[in-house]
């Protein structure tokens, strides 16, 4: 059976994460205040930190993920992840945890135990910058992924296979993405094929499409490139889409068209399981 | 009617890394109290959550919203939170998870169980397994277990009604010469699954004489894919005069 591989310290697994940075994310979200590029920004952040904070115990930070961001769009594709990270695509989760850009401080409000509300300063960790400029080149943005996996499988032939997350809001602009994206799926370890789960932002309210069986009610040919182009969702993916909620079936893909802010959060956090930790 | 602890054997996940285990016991004097904990991996500080319940319940084993109250606040006062790094804040905040197995020798001879989570108790007579609680199925242990959290949130179901119903044994009436073994969830589920045609598991739990053999054993099932990677714990108690 593929997916079930343990993930600890020597068997890691990666997530890498493309986000379209082209010009039309500068768009605002449906009844928002925040643009598509930055809610895709705070979710993605939101993510990082709940990556690390899985493999952070009282004795420190367990390696058990590599992390990427490849940001697309007028400076073509490039490491999204700056400073000390910048320097390879693939980072230990440990270096996440190391090097934020900046850690932000935010008071919340929490229960004393004893009935009275006390305020706490809690701590918030950012590390990717909302960017929105340029074109769309998709196609350069899976092939560098492809060439991070291909290599990342050949060091970890044993491992949970790599996820890749791909955040877009329009059409390619440097060609047709499909072939690279199936080139893509095609990596593998022992443990399965790299996963392509694909999220289609939208800045209209409208009617979200989660995690499909088939193109039937995808408006258009983009759409459903988009879903050709996505992974059948393995099992106890299948089983986290249950619980948020949606409707899903075990053919159903790693696709969301027209997403709104909800269905943006459940994508990066069903696409952020794996298989347990140990 | 008295138990002794004849043999308490546990092998970590990771065979070089003993410090990183996350499972604890704890018995009390006399023993009539028996307690087991099994850390999850996904959590802050399991291992210290584990150890804080299993001690509570052997000096105390009256379980209650009360008593799980004050290890919390045991855990709590343990930790400076404004001292902590935004990431060891945001670990903390989000928890730590351990299920807690007690045993309790009762006066009359009886044994009673409480079960919170999938480490298991087995009551064994000669050749034969009396019972086991809370599971008796392998199948039962793909279910994501009920666990003890250190955010007291997540730990509602503890006053819920039937709880003491669901989560407590009916009592064993045992007799001297029983046998009853405690596990944490790989080495039990190893144990329910291997039962056919004659416990081969079980008997080897309840044969097995020292900690080499245990870890030898557990190695090579692990290594035949028989046994998930995870703690292993086996607490062999016996029922003498």
């Amino acid at each position: 059976m593929a997916y079930q591989a343990p993930i600890q310290r020597s068997d890691p697994t990666a997530f890498l994460f493309l986000v379209d940075q082209s010009g039309s994310m500068s768009d605002r979200m449906a009844a928002s205040e925040k643009t598509k590029a930055q809610f895709v920004a705070d979710v993605l952040n939101r993510t990082l930190m709940d990556l690390v904070t899985r493999c952070t115990k009282a004795d420190g930070v367990r390696d058990y993920f590599e992390i990427g961001i490849i940001g697309y769009g007028a400076q073509g594709a490039q490491n999204g992840l700056q400073g000390a990270l910048n320097g390879r695509v693939l980072n230990p989760i440990s270096a996440i945890e190391a090097n934020p850009l900046r850690v932000e401080t935010r008071k919340r409000k929490v229960d004393d135990g004893a009935g009275g509300i006390v305020e706490q300063s809690v701590k918030f960790p950012v590390w990717f910058e909302p960017v929105a400029n340029g074109g769309t080149p998709m196609c350069d943005a899976i092939r560098k992924a492809g060439e991070e996996l291909a290599a990342w499988c050949d060091a970890h032939p044993d491992c949970y296979p790599p996820t890749v997350l791909h955040v877009t809001d329009g059409e390619s602009t440097d060609g047709d993405p499909e072939p690279l994206a199936d080139a893509l799926r095609q990596f593998s370890t022992t443990d399965g094929n790299v996963l392509l789960l694909n999220l289609h932002v939208s800045a209209v309210a409208g009617n979200p499409i989660s995690f499909p069986a088939a193109d039937g009610g995808l408006p258009d040919q983009y759409a459903k490139a988009l879903f050709r182009m996505s992974s059948q969702l393995p099992s106890h993916l299948v089983k986290a889409v249950q619980e948020k909620g949606h409707s899903v079936s075990s053919e159903s893909r790693g696709y969301v068209f027209n997403a709104e802010a909800g269905e943006i959060v459940d994508f990066f956090d069903i696409g952020t399981r794996a298989s347990q930790l140990r | 009617m008295k138990l002794r602890v004849d043999l308490a054997v546990t092998v970590p996940k990771d065979i070089e890394h003993q410090e990183l285990n996350e499972d604890a016991w704890a018995v009390d004097e006399t023993v009539s109290k028996v307690a087991l904990s099994d850390g999850a991996s996904e959590s802050y500080d399991s291992r210290t959550w584990a150890t804080l319940l299993v001690k509570a319940y052997a000096a105390d084993s009256a379980f209650s919203n009360e008593w799980l109250g004050k290890v919390l606040a045991d855990y709590s006062s343990m930790v400076n939170y404004e001292s902590l790094s935004w990431s060891k804040q945001a670990a903390f905040d989000r928890g730590s998870f351990a299920t807690l197995l007690g045993l309790e020798l009762a006066p009359n001879g009886d044994v009673e169980v409480l079960a919170l989570g999938d480490s298991v108790a087995f009551h064994l007579r000669g050749e034969q397994l009396l019972s086991s609680f809370p599971y008796t199925l392998p199948e039962q242990f793909d279910a994501r277990p009920l666990l003890l959290s250190t955010l007291a949130a997540n730990n509602a179901f503890v006053g819920e009604a039937g709880f003491f119903g669901r989560n407590t044994s009916l009592s064993w009436g045992v007799e001297i010469g029983d046998v009853i073994l405690l596990a944490t969830d790989a080495v039990s589920q190893w144990a329910l699954l291997e039962r056919e045609p004659s416990l081969e598991a079980l008997r080897f739990m309840c044969a097995v004489e020292s900690a080499e053999d245990f870890e030898h054993k557990v190695l090579s099932l692990r290594q035949e894919k028989r046994m998930r990677i995870d703690d292993s714990t086996l607490i062999r108690l016996l029922v003498e005069e």
